[in-house]
């Protein structure tokens, strides 16, 4: 097998990197941020670069852009991009290759766009820049075929559209299609759908795909999930902490990684096709081995297999045709109009069930996660949590309610009071309940700390000093301390890598087995979805589209919209991955026809 | 296998985390944002420097009794002797007045700074006196801006509606008033004696109202934009979601990251302050004679300009100096704290 990569010093290799570091100096002294990274792309090859934040993909995919230039970092080794070296090239020489014969599509773009001129003027000028004497009708020209390329409907009429005019994903287009304007031999992509939504993220890796093989360019595509190259590379390199720890054919790496780190990270990737009850049994298996090892003394039937109470019982949570709406500013003449985020969403939960709500953006359900904890008063319909009627109530009657349903939040870093040590966070809830014994609400905190995998003594700390992982296991901590009966987790695992996200699942599987805790867990990856969920809804624009066992829904969707998000989750393996782009494909030229 | 065999080793703690830049966190541990911002100011010369400028002013501002009674003579002492009676500027040398005037105004060991013309008053005394009228004024002004400021900004930006259109158009309406016109009329118009407040007293009090009533809405505006922003934030709603109060997320979980804004603006209203003072005092509505003020040393210069340039020198070095100082401490307040540099 050529898994050892291109053979050295291919002659046809269009990027050819060398023992390339890169070392920021800080006030902290010397970061290195990539320390001795070498690897090649053949013309019209494809390699993925994965890592998780911190090993040094972003700062190397800058590197091969030059845009290093002008900071602190130091560089040292080769890069060679078409024949001519990034590193010591002159500032001009560079300026004429960007765009030319690299060209690069970033993460965001909302950003990378600007949102002042047409996305025509931003195509013609990518062009003019390196073509001063092709003149703008022809440049205007190009732009059109550029925009037809990428996908975007009737490219004459929307080159006059400022960037505001087009969704995430068509803007990804248009960033690609600027990059396409003067035909570059590579086409950089770092984390180019990180910011989309699983079905656009699907669109735009097939748009690479296809261009790479119909124009014979060199892809370099950057990301943290191994499970979005998997499908659309040759090679991947894997990068840790600045180094690249296993590089080889992408089939190889994905089957049989050698490297440990590999092999974790593979590990920790959520597979859509694994059930919940084969996640938690093997959850459950591995605890009790790791528990074993430690010499943990565990009471038998501690963590018993714990079964959702039967649905003839009164539910835990009854939620009946609830509806939110917005008053959205800005209409003709500064009129309101009514946006309703959620409608007629109804579903029980019974006690020590989980209950996935998965969507893409805008689907709502985050809106409907507020509105079950009631920090949004629903605009119609009713939420009972156990038999009681909270959904109008007031903001003092709902206190005892507080210490039964609990939320954790999406981001880590903001869901922390940096002013506070985390003793103080956590202690918040004991304190806003009624207890004034501050021993006693430092050594329940410290209980806590410990209970979720931080040291009891973390308590003095602020939330800088934690990795985003770590704060997560903080505000789970928080959530808990009430001893809650519900806690509605909105997306607690998106904001962080992959490895982490396995840890803090596992977390809270072993603390739903522990207290016997019913989840609401809304997220918008579907493989983490169907781990943890006894029951799946689906949203989409407000409203459930599916809702059933997490079991049926996945393997037997009934919606179109489910079937679609299921075909355009990212896989692991990269023949199933090209299976499904076939399949994705045909469908919509079906769609087209 | 080409990837490269001494990757790093894979033993790791259970629970680390390999995507956490953990280097170099533990140290930082258990310090707080404040902590590394001290850290950070000391390592920032111009800050350390003019923060010891700042800290000296002060000190000889409280100290200025006990100073000039080492270093000079009373503020109010006349030394006629030492003053040319017709061009009532200080001889260059009192024991023969034949020899000219002194452009330099008589700086001897006795008198530092040299005498001030006309009453030959020392200058020195006067401007580490004047010293303590200007901070005064300005710390109590300063304090009065921040109370009003912090309190109706955080109140606008967090209840939102209605009180935050009153609050803000009244902040609006404050910065639209002509303050120096109204601060001269009313100095004008006020009677000896109210609020049993005489003199001078009364004087510090009207400036002191005047410029803490007028100058909130630059806090105010500040505390409020902040607050907008912070109310937005997760832990916000995860204080809520714990059922925590409206007063208590106000003063427990907002107040505490406004501490660092607020202590950063304040820094920088001071000087404001000490030049609207000054400017008073120049205009003869501030402090009254023969009470030293550094604006009123200002204006009584300016006949002197030709004569006795250093009488407009010393003064305005004096405000010059403090009004650096205390900005420039206050950018590197600023950049201490600025979030964009913190983890």
């Amino acid at each position: 097998m050529a898994s050892t990569g291109p053979a050295s010093a291919a002659p046809d290799a269009v990027v050819r990197v060398d023992d390339l570091r890169v070392t920021f100096p800080t006030m902290d002294g010397d970061v290195h941020a990539v320390k001795g990274l070498s690897f090649e792309v053949p013309a019209g090859g494809a390699l993925g670069i994965v890592g998780e934040s911190g090993s040094g993909k972003s700062v190397t995919s800058l590197a091969l852009m030059g845009l290093h230039r002008g900071s602190r970092a130091e560089i040292t080794g080769s890069i060679e991009v078409a024949g001519q070296d990034v590193v010591t090239a002159s500032d001009r020489k560079l300026r004429s290759m960007r765009g030319n014969d690299i060209a690069m599509v970033f993460q965001d773009p909302m950003q990378s766009l600007h949102p002042q001129y047409t996305i025509g003027n931003q195509l013609v000028e990518a062009y003019l820049v390196h073509h001063p004497k092709a003149g703008k009708a022809a440049a205007r020209k190009r732009a059109v075929e550029a925009l037809d390329r990428v996908g975007i409907p009737e490219p004459a009429k929307r080159i006059n559209s400022y960037p505001h005019e087009f969704s995430g994903g068509m803007r990804q287009r248009v960033v690609i299609a600027m990059g396409l304007m003067c035909d570059p031999k590579v086409l950089l992509a770092d984390e180019p759908t990180t910011a989309l939504d699983v079905t656009v993220q699907a669109r735009i890796l097939d748009l690479l795909d296809e261009l790479r093989r119909e124009l014979n360019m060199a892809l370099i595509l950057v990301s943290h999930d191994l499970a979005v190259v998997a499908g659309s590379v040759d090679e991947v390199v894997v990068m840790r902490h600045g180094q690249a720890v296993e590089r080889g054919d992408v089939r190889t790496v994905l089957s049989s990684p050698e490297h440990p780190y590999t092999q974790a990270l593979l590990a920790a990737v959520p597979r859509v096709e694994m059930s919940r009850a084969e996640r938690r049994a093997q959850d459950r298996a591995d605890r009790v081995e790791r528990e074993k090892r430690e010499g943990t003394v565990t009471k038998p039937g501690d963590f018993e297999a714990f079964t959702p109470a039967s649905t003839e019982d009164e539910p835990l949570l009854r939620v009946r045709d609830v509806a939110q709406r917005f008053r959205v500013r800005g209409g003709t003449w500064g009129r309101a109009t009514d946006f309703w985020a959620v409608k007629g969403v109804s579903f029980d939960l019974f006690k020590g069930e989980t209950l996935g709500v998965v969507g893409e953006s805008g689907s709502g359900k985050s809106t409907l996660s507020r509105m079950v904890m009631r920090l949004l008063e629903p605009t119609e319909g009713t939420v009972e949590f156990e038999g009681r009627d909270i959904t109008h109530m007031p903001e003092r009657g709902l206190r005892p309610l507080r210490r039964d349903v609990q939320m954790v939040f999406q981001n880590p870093y903001s869901s922390l009071n940096p002013r506070l040590t985390i003793g103080e966070s956590i202690g918040t809830a004991l304190r806003v309940q009624g207890e004034r014994d501050g021993k006693k609400i430092r050594s329940q905190v410290q209980e806590l700390l410990e209970r979720v995998g931080l040291e009891p003594n973390h308590y003095n700390r602020f939330p800088h000093a934690f990795s985003g992982g770590q704060r997560q296991r903080i505000a789970i901590a928080r959530a808990l301390i009430l001893k809650p009966k519900l806690i509605i987790c909105d997306e607690p695992v998106s904001a962080l890598d992959v490895s982490t996200q396995d840890q803090v699942l596992r977390l809270l599987s072993e603390l739903q087995d522990d207290f016997g805790l019913t989840y609401i867990f809304v997220a918008h990856d579907l493989a983490v979805v169907r781990q943890v969920s006894d029951r799946v809804a689906v949203m989409r624009k407000g409203e459930i589209v599916e809702m059933g066992d997490s079991d049926s829904v996945y393997e037997n969707p009934q919606s179109d919209y489910t079937r679609q998000l299921l075909t355009a989750a990212p896989v692991l393996d990269p023949d199933e991955a090209r299976d499904l782009r076939a399949e994705r494909v045909a469908k919509r030229a079906a769609d087209a026809a | 296998m080409s990837a490269p065999s001494h990757a790093p080793e894979t033993t790791e703690p259970v629970d680390s985390e390999p995507g956490a830049s953990a280097s170099g966190r533990s140290d930082a541990d258990n310090r707080s944002l404040r902590q590394i911002a001290w850290q950070r100011l000391r390592r920032d010369k111009v800050a350390m420097v003019s923060g010891l400028v700042v800290v000296l002013l002060i000190l000889a501002a409280i100290f200025a009794p006990f100073l000039v009674k080492l270093f000079g003579h009373p503020p109010t002492q006349f030394h006629q002797d030492l003053i040319d009676p017709s061009r009532r500027v200080p001889y260059l040398d009192p024991e023969n007045p034949d020899a000219g005037i002194d452009r330099w105004g008589g700086i001897s060991s006795d008198h530092l700074l040299g005498v001030e013309p006309t009453t030959g008053r020392d200058l020195f005394s006067r401007i580490l006196y004047g010293a303590q009228i200007s901070l005064l004024v300005a710390f109590l002004a300063t304090l009065v801006c921040v109370a009003l400021g912090t309190l109706l900004g955080i109140i606008a930006g967090y209840m939102g509606g209605w009180v935050d259109t009153v609050i803000s158009r009244a902040m609006d309406i404050f910065l639209a008033f002509p303050l120096m016109l109204f601060a001269i009329a009313l100095v004008g118009v006020i009677p000896d004696g109210v609020f049993g407040l005489t003199g001078n007293g009364l004087r510090i009090g009207v400036i002191v109202f005047i410029i803490g009533f007028f100058n909130w809405p630059y806090i105010a505006r500040i505390v409020r934009g902040q607050t907008l922003a912070l109310r937005e934030r997760e832990f916000v709603e995860a204080a809520k979601s714990l059922g925590a109060s409206n007063r208590h997320i106000l003063f427990k979980e907002i107040l505490p990251n406004l501490v660092t804004p607020i202590i950063v603006y304040s820094t920088l209203l001071i000087p404001t302050n000490i030049l609207f003072e000054a400017a008073l005092s120049f205009l003869g509505v501030g402090i009254n004679p023969p009470t030293p003020s550094w604006g009123k040393m200002l204006s009584e210069a300016v006949p002197f300009y030709q004569t006795a340039p250093y009488f407009i020198i010393f003064p305005g070095l004096a405000i010059f100096i403090t009004v650096l100082a205390f900005n420039l401490f206050g950018d590197g307040l600023r950049d201490a704290f600025d979030p964009r540099t913190s983890d």
